[in-house]
């Protein structure tokens, strides 16, 4: 039910990102809450859509920037201007 | 696994169409939209473009689900929405 939920709620940040990001940005927090209350994790292709510091939804190239490093990926929160990188491939 | 009239009250709620049934606040029966938020006693439904905050308790819900439509009573959702997932 956790993972239902979770998914759900970032399909709905998406649904919102265009008129009310303010929405989106709470669905993720919200998600992230369920995953921890459970013990749950957030699925890897959805983490990558998302702000791990602030908790906002990411869309690449609008709040997001993204990076090929060598052995990485980087995501620049546009929000909050913190990092996160995930390793590829 | 999908919303159905048994599991509703442990599935995600935003996103669904809702609507006040009855509430002892008289102001707020008949509000219906989607669900946009949700906290411990408050659940927020986006009426007519404009979001309307309603009190769980004291007040039923019907939730609409693609196939049926579901009447829940407040108190059973008077909980943080990541602690409705087990009952
Ligand atoms: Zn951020």
């Amino acid at each position: 039910m956790a993972r239902q939920r979770i998914e759900r709620l970032f399909m709905l940040a998406e649904k919102q990102f265009g008129e009310h990001p303010e929405r989106s940005d709470r669905y993720i927090q919200l998600a992230r809450r369920i995953g921890t209350r459970n013990n749950v994790r957030i699925p890897r292709e959805l983490k990558q859509r998302m702000c791990k510091h602030c908790d906002s939804y990411l869309v690449p190239g609008t709040n997001a920037r993204v990076r090929l490093r060598k052995r990485y990926v980087t995501v620049t929160c546009l929000t909050c201007n913190k990092q996160m990188r995930y390793p590829y491939p | 696994m999908k919303i159905t009239p048994k599991n509703l009250i442990h599935h995600e709620l935003i996103g669904l169409p809702v609507k006040v049934v009855e509430s002892t606040n008289p102001s707020l029966i008949g509000i219906k939209g989607n669900v946009i938020d949700e906290t411990r006693n408050m659940i927020t439904i986006e009426h007519d473009g404009k979001e309307k905050r309603v009190a769980k308790k004291n007040a039923s819900f019907v939730f609409t689900l693609p196939e049926a439509k579901v009447k829940v009573d407040g108190e059973l959702l008077l909980f943080q929405p990541e602690d409705r997932i087990r009952g």
